[in-house]
């Protein structure tokens, strides 16, 4: 259960309205007054789809997903597609909307209700202030890219309860080329370390065709060092979709050996591979 | 906001709560995007391989920090290239 009340959550949250400084992109950008960044986000956040799933990790399921529109990263491969980058799309979150939503997926048997996107951090200010409207909130898991400042990350603390982490590119010329953000390994490593003192932590990677070198080993090196405890989850099921036929490396599935090849070694480097 | 507004936007954004995405790959890998547990049962009643579906029927009773062995070569990927 929280700590933190998420009401006093969300009006520390509100600046970020005025002056957005959710994400590593720092647009300063007021939302408040129509002015938009790089998500191109509002003040509004949107929900499109909402449902309990089982596919997600073992120690998640049934799990609650709300999925929002609207995401600070232009993944290539991205399954959600438009979903994700256009924070226009879908149903308004308010109080009422999620309090219902929570007794629909508490009958359902959902253990946690888990914000996805698109990206949460830049929904960040409704999501709190929806929250703080709702009674008998069940766990928090927050699904993130991780590209949140230091200052998103601090609105979370005593709020969310696990934190499910996408490490997606091990260098920064990959993040560069596909998601299209600078800096992307440091600020990923930083906020990995400061989400681990706060929540509990799950660190997801999708392998990528032709990204076990560049990318899957530099990851599972650094979490060997520095957080060889953590639950870490290799998912194997990548298929083309959106702009990823754009690019070569991505045109194709994930060849079937590569999954079990990053399995055997991240046991190897003594991760506490999960799923 | 009245209750019957919140339940008529409920049922809009649950318009995709009831449809589960399902590719088979010409190599037979099944991958799965928005699993629900009776998905996971039929592919459990067909004998997929793997731990993949096993270990999430099973989930309701693993906690965070349990301890998993790595999972042999899964014939069921659940779920895939999911946004953050």
């Amino acid at each position: 259960m929280p700590s933190v009340s998420t009401a006093t959550r969300a009006a520390q949250a509100a600046d970020h309205d005025r002056q957005c400084l959710l994400c590593e992109h720092r647009c300063g950008v007021n939302r408040s007054a129509g002015e938009l960044g790089r998500c191109k986000a509002g003040t509004e956040a949107r929900i499109f789809r909402h449902r309990v799933e089982h596919g997600e990790e073992p120690q998640l399921v049934p799990s609650h997903l709300f999925y929002l529109s609207g995401c600070d990263l232009r993944c290539a491969f991205c399954i959600a597609e438009e979903k994700a980058f256009d924070p226009r799309i879908g149903t308004l979150l308010d109080a009422p909307f999620l309090q219902q939503a929570i007794v629909w997926g508490r009958e359902r048997g959902a253990r946690n209700l888990q914000w996805v996107g698109g990206e949460p951090t830049i929904h960040i200010p409704a999501i709190l202030r929806a929250l703080s409207g709702c009674r008998d909130t069940p766990p928090i898991v927050w699904k993130s890219d991780f590209h949140a400042t230091p200052e998103a990350l601090e609105l979370l603390r005593g709020v969310v309860d696990i934190h499910v982490a996408d490490f997606k590119f091990g260098n920064d010329a990959c993040a560069e080329r596909i998601a299209g953000v600078p800096r992307y390994v440091e600020i990923v490593e930083r906020n990995l370390l400061l989400a681990r003192e706060s929540a509990d932590l799950i660190v997801r990677h999708l392998l990528l065709p032709g990204h076990f070198e560049c990318c899957f080993l530099p990851v599972a090196r650094w979490l060997a060092e520095h957080l060889p405890e953590i639950p870490f989850s290799i998912r194997d099921g990548y298929l083309p979709r959106w702009q990823a036929r754009h690019h070569d490396d991505l045109a194709n599935p994930l060849p079937s050996d590569i999954g079990p090849l990053a399995r055997r070694e991240a046991a190897m480097l003594g991760l506490n591979v999960v799923g | 906001m009245t209750a019957r507004r919140v339940s008529r936007q409920q049922v809009r954004a649950d318009d995709e709560c009831t449809v589960s995405d399902i590719r088979i790959g010409t190599d037979g890998r099944v991958h799965v995007f928005g699993t629900s547990r009776e998905i996971l049962e039929a592919l459990a009643a067909i004998g997929v391989r793997g731990d993949a579906v096993r270990l999430r029927l099973a989930g309701a009773s693993v906690t965070i920090g349990d301890d998993h062995s790595p999972s042999s070569a899964p014939a069921t990927r659940t779920p895939d290239n999911q946004p953050s």
